[in-house]
């Protein structure tokens, strides 16, 4: 049987991705790429997610006080969270934000939660979570957003 | 969790998985809890919002340097009948084998496998009988619309080649028995070509030899199938293109394709449909050859004359099709493939819609879409392996970014990531649909 001609004794079993790295006005080189799976911080890009809007209760106002972040710890990362909303007497969106780390150095991989006080008075409110490129690795189990509403009736 | 709220005025919610994914055909405050109007490069496996994995740089690629540029149009692997796997992407007119002792370098061994430079034209390939086959032929690069076009096409001689994985370069010509020779394996010798070349559409008056090429490749029965074939008259030198029409080898002769020395051998061509093809998958025993607006089903009869069976499903001028070049993509029994209205999965049995709640999102980003570029498709079952994660994929380039549509076999569920693989003005980064090799 004649012998091959190169090759490997398995498949690679990975994903690969061709891509050209582009330069002006030329293409520079090929690159192969992937997704690493044993690393969850993109160099490059952001990350964003927004949750859906939250009436609370219909015609009323309501305030957000305090969130409940449950996160898998992967490592340190920096996350910027948000509540915007809509204030109906000044008539414009308004936004609350801050920004704190999540994780630690270790990474242990287990679960952690994370209790934060940010307040928004705003109908239409709404939670959202942005990581920046190359700001640590996000995994988000659960959040639970808690506040107050006005109850009384209406005359 | 809806919106509890006690009797004192306090009130919760929460959020958890598994997530619905992306919902841009629903108001933002009538969402499913655990829905998302925007979100990006998050990961929804196992229940969890997870950023996205870090998109990295395995190796290097085939380089032709500056002022040289090399496109990239295919990437697979094949074993051969030692046992001996093979990666392999092509580039110009090369086949390039990967090996592992040149990295951290260039990993890319070249060996001459066309008969002329590839130039951008995607290449389609099959594994058949332990050999990777190929073909590429000149395709429209641009603005998705029926039947693709909009860039024009780059012009390329036709051909079909197979490479063994254990002679020293890959073989894209085949003499015959008259003393002529074809510029592909699938050819017609020279003797023959007037007859056949003469009974294709519009009975071309052909010298010969012929070689055959086509858009794209399958098999099924022991038979190599060809769709949407081009043809060069090497007597002539001219190029024919019959975009509706399928021509296949004699079953268990990948290099036999002229049906006047083995009627197993043979070609149709589908003057009753008004669009052209896009692609084909098979299925058990069945093959699908996608069309801009319709899907035409075939079958083995187990005839050696006339080994074929077709049923256009439909051949209405507006219908469920591939519009898109690439976008077909297969895993095991499932396709998955992009029509004007929405995206959908083929099983055994019928096309499911698949676009969800994400439909309108990814349309407009296929709608977006800026010359040259075009968007490829693939289903990845896992990135590496031990880490699966059963998706289909678009990858569409933009100015900036590459936007990448994630759709979970598994949740249901469509995920938008973008990738820093910008393009500059005329040259796109991706020639071909990213795989698993």
């Amino acid at each position: 049987m004649p012998a091959s001609n190169g090759g490997t004794n398995a498949p690679l079993n990975l994903l690969l991705i061709p891509v050209s790295v582009i330069g002006v006005p030329f293409v520079t080189r090929g690159s192969m790429q992937t997704f690493d799976p044993t690393n969850f911080n993109d160099p490059s890009e952001p990350s964003s997610y927004f949750y859906k809007v939250e009436e609370v209760a219909a015609g009323r106002t309501p305030t957000c006080s305090r969130q409940m972040i449950m996160y898998r710890d992967l490592g340190v990362a920096t996350i910027t969270v948000s509540i915007s909303g809509y204030d109906q007497n000044a008539q414009v969106p308004v936004t609350a934000s801050e920004t704190f780390k999540i994780g630690t150095v270790a990474a242990t991989q287990k679960l952690c939660t994370i209790v934060r006080g940010l307040a928004l008075t705003a109908q239409n409110l709404q939670y959202s979570i942005v990581r920046g490129a190359n700001a640590g690795p996000v995994s988000i189990v659960k959040v639970r957003l808690e506040g107050r509403v006005e109850m009384t009736a209406y005359a | 969790m809806p919106v509890q709220i006690g009797k004192d005025g306090t009130w919760a919610t929460e959020y958890f998985g598994p997530f619905a994914g992306i919902d841009t055909q629903t108001p933002e405050n009538l969402l499913a809890d655990n829905a998302s109007p925007a979100f990006s490069n998050f990961l929804l496996r196992n229940k969890e919002l997870r950023s996205r994995p870090a998109l990295i740089e395995e190796f290097l690629g085939v380089s032709g340097g500056v002022g040289n540029p090399t496109f990239q149009l295919g990437i697979s692997s094949f074993v051969d009948i030692n046992g001996i796997y093979h990666t392999v992407t092509w580039a110009r007119n090369n086949l390039y084998q990967f090996n592992p002792a040149l990295l951290p370098g260039d990993p890319w061994v070249a060996m001459v496998g066309a008969p002329a430079d590839m130039k951008t034209n995607t290449v389609s390939y099959r594994a058949f009988a332990n050999s990777i086959y190929y073909a590429c032929i000149s395709q429209p690069v641009g603005k998705p619309r029926p039947g693709g076009g909009g860039g024009g096409p780059i012009t390329t001689n036709p051909f079909l080649a197979v490479w063994d994985g254990i002679a020293a370069a890959p073989t894209f010509t085949q003499t015959f028995p008259d003393a002529s020779t074809s510029q592909s394996i699938a050819g017609i010798r020279l003797t023959d070509s007037p007859t056949v070349g003469g009974s294709l559409p519009g009975g071309p008056t052909i010298v010969g030899p012929i070689a055959i090429g086509g858009q794209y490749l399958g098999e099924l029965n022991n038979q190599l199938i060809l769709a949407n074939v081009m043809i060069l008259d090497q007597g002539t030198a001219t190029i024919y293109n019959f975009p509706n029409l399928i021509w296949w080898s004699a079953n268990g002769l990948p290099l036999q394709w002229d049906p006047t020395q083995n009627t197993s051998a043979g070609f149709n061509a589908f003057l009753d449909v008004p669009d052209l093809i896009t692609g084909l998958v098979t299925l058990g025993v069945a093959g699908y050859i996608f069309r801009t607006n319709g899907v035409t089903e075939f079958a083995p009869t187990g005839s050696a004359v006339t080994p074929f069976r077709f049923d256009h499903m439909w051949a209405s001028d507006h219908g469920i099709g591939a519009v898109l070049p690439f976008s077909i993509a297969q895993y095991g029994p499932t396709a998955a493939f992009i029509a004007i209205d929405n995206i959908y999965t083929l099983g055994l049995t019928s096309a499911t819609p698949i676009g969800g709640t994400a439909r309108d999102a990814i349309m407009a980003d296929l709608a977006s879409i800026q010359l040259p570029t075009q968007p490829f498709a693939n289903i990845i079952p896992f990135y590496k392996q031990g880490y699966v994660y059963l998706t289909y994929n678009i990858w569409i380039p933009f100015p900036t970014f590459l936007r990448h549509w994630v759709y979970s076999f598994e949740d249901k569920n469509w995920s938008s990531w973008d990738l820093q693989i910008p393009y500059v003005l005329g040259v796109t980064p991706m020639y071909c649909a990213p795989n698993v090799v």
